[in-house]
């Protein structure tokens, strides 16, 4: 592991099973990885890199043994996978021999009678139970759920969009799957979910945004908040290459921040 | 059989005829009878104007069937299975919903096709109904039996409404309507509306008498014209229901009146 500024390392990483997103720049800042089990918030505006961020965490895992299961609410997963097949670190072969598996939510919603506008309670337990089941029968241990903000739409009580989330992490980590929930955000300072209450629930938060500097707009990647790990709460600049997510650290002076 | 027939049974359609407006709505109810007035009714619209059948309770084959008891040929008049249509867009979708909640859903579930596609409309009795209705563009009958089905799947507003459709299509197409139902089966005030929309009421009763029954037609409501109302006893004959005569010797088949 390569020393990063900000980083928190060594004596403090405590005995926590990891599991090492294989980005580097943001294991580092988590000493090694997101604790195993932890519901993790990547919260962002639009093209802030949250899903290249998600795809990559499925693929490095899948790369090491560790299925994924990615659960695409707003996209066909054809689609997504012709655009991960851009990137240099994508293989065909994780997708053909199982090791990520795709599923498109409006599938499950339409399979499982959810089509509603509005889910009810049971509407909720159904789905939360049909993802763990999926997540078992997969041997997931990464899930990605993109976009929490989508399911969403369809729980506008706070009392469900509390309890659908907090169930759904609850059986993610029942089933030892470390698992990131995409929500879309605005630009601007404000909650980091369209409901505010999410980030409260979930184990950490990672925080991507657009920040300017001399004239560019850079990506920035920031962890907010991460249970069970000392972690620098620094912002770095983040660049979506063809060879995965790079970090760097951003460089105060001159700027003027958006999020 | 003449042009203007609406059931061919002539000491109800003369009265009839000359009161009702261009363009109306009947409501058949009671029993004794009530499907087979209604398909008398669709038989004798065909090869005059389109005839539109929709059944709740019997397959397709089923009034073809009740037609060729008859001699009729049901050839020149669409046939229609709501119920069947509900059942299988519909009731057999919400079981197979029902089952993968129970019991959970597979990845290989999630890979086969669903009924619909995804995004797809969802089947609406209503939408099919008014559909059809709207690509009507001339005279017309219709026929639903029976209207309880829908009364039974769909709220009360959208099965009134969807009534009001139908008599607006008879009113400016010059169609005219029959729909069937049991009013003891719902509640006052829908059965009222439904009541006030009609322009023709028409009450069928069937009496036990020994070996047989009596059947018989009210004539409750001709719209603006109360002193229409009539009563009439009926038999069946090899044509169809007829106007039993006053010495009880028509030709009939079974539930002749003593």
């Amino acid at each position: 592991m390569s020393a990063t500024p900000g980083s928190i390392s060594g004596a403090f990483a405590g005995a926590l099973e990891r599991c090492r997103t294989g980005i580097e720049g943001l294991d580092n800042i988590l000493s090694g990885g997101v604790p195993k089990g932890n519901t993790v918030l990547v919260a962002g505006n639009v093209g802030t890199g949250k899903t290249t961020l998600s795809l990559e965490f499925l693929v490095r895992g899948a790369e090491v043994g560790e299925k994924g299961l990615f659960l695409s609410v707003t996209e066909a997963s054809t689609r997504l996978i012709q655009n991960l097949s851009t990137f240099e670190f994508f293989r065909q072969e994780l997708v053909h021999e199982g090791r990520i598996v795709f599923v498109d939510v409006p599938v499950l919603y339409e399979k499982l009678g959810l089509n509603r506008d509005e889910l009810t309670s049971d509407d909720i337990d159904v789905f939360v139970r049909t993802i763990e089941s999926l997540a078992r029968e997969t041997g997931a241990s990464r899930v990605v759920v993109d976009s929490l903000t989508s399911i969403l739409y369809r729980i506008r009580q706070p009392e469900r969009v509390r309890d659908f989330v907090l169930k759904l992490s609850q059986v993610l980590n029942r089933n030892s799957c470390t698992t990131l929930l995409v929500s879309e955000i605005g630009g601007g300072p404000g909650p980091l979910s369209p409901h505010g209450v999410e980030e409260a629930i979930v184990d950490g938060v990672i925080l991507l945004g657009n920040t300017r500097r001399q004239g560019d707009i850079l990506r920035v990647l920031q962890v907010v908040k991460m249970r069970g790990t000392p972690h620098s709460r620094a912002q770095y600049v983040i660049e979506l290459t063809p060879i995965g997510l790079l970090m760097a650290p951003h460089l105060k002076g001159g700027r003027s921040e958006e999020r | 059989m003449p042009t203007d027939a609406i059931f061919n049974i002539p000491e109800i359609d003369e009265p009839l005829t000359a009161f009702l407006p261009d363009g109306w709505v009947a409501l058949v109810t009671g029993g004794g009878g009530t499907h087979l007035l209604a398909k008398q009714f669709a038989r004798h619209g065909i090869g005059r104007v389109p005839v539109l059948y929709y059944t709740t309770h019997e397959r397709v084959a089923d009034v073809e069937r009740a037609f060729g008891d008859f001699g009729w040929d049901a050839s020149g008049m669409q046939v229609r299975n709501l119920a069947g249509e509900y059942y299988d867009q519909v009731l057999s979708r919400e079981l197979a919903i029902a089952r993968v909640r129970e019991r959970g859903l597979t990845l290989a579930e999630l890979a086969t096709p669903t009924a619909s596609p995804v995004g797809a409309p969802s089947f609406d009795l209503t939408h099919r109904l008014i559909g059809d209705l709207a690509a009507l563009d001339g005279r017309f009958r219709l026929v639903l039996d029976s209207i309880d089905f829908l009364l039974d799947v769909l709220p009360v507003g959208e099965v009134v409404n969807l009534a009001r459709q139908i008599r607006y299509r008879a009113q400016t197409l010059g169609g005219s309507a029959c729909l069937v139902l049991r009013p003891e089966v719902h509640d006052r005030r829908t059965v009222g509306a439904l009541e006030d929309l009609a322009d023709l009421i028409l009450r069928m009763s069937a009496e036990p008498r020994h070996d047989s029954v009596d059947l018989a037609l009210v004539i409750e409501k001709v719209r603006n014209h109360p002193e229409r109302g009539r009563y009439c006893r009926l038999a069946v004959g090899r044509d169809g229901f007829v106007a039993h005569p006053p010495d009880g010797g028509a030709g009939t088949t079974k539930g002749t009146p003593s």
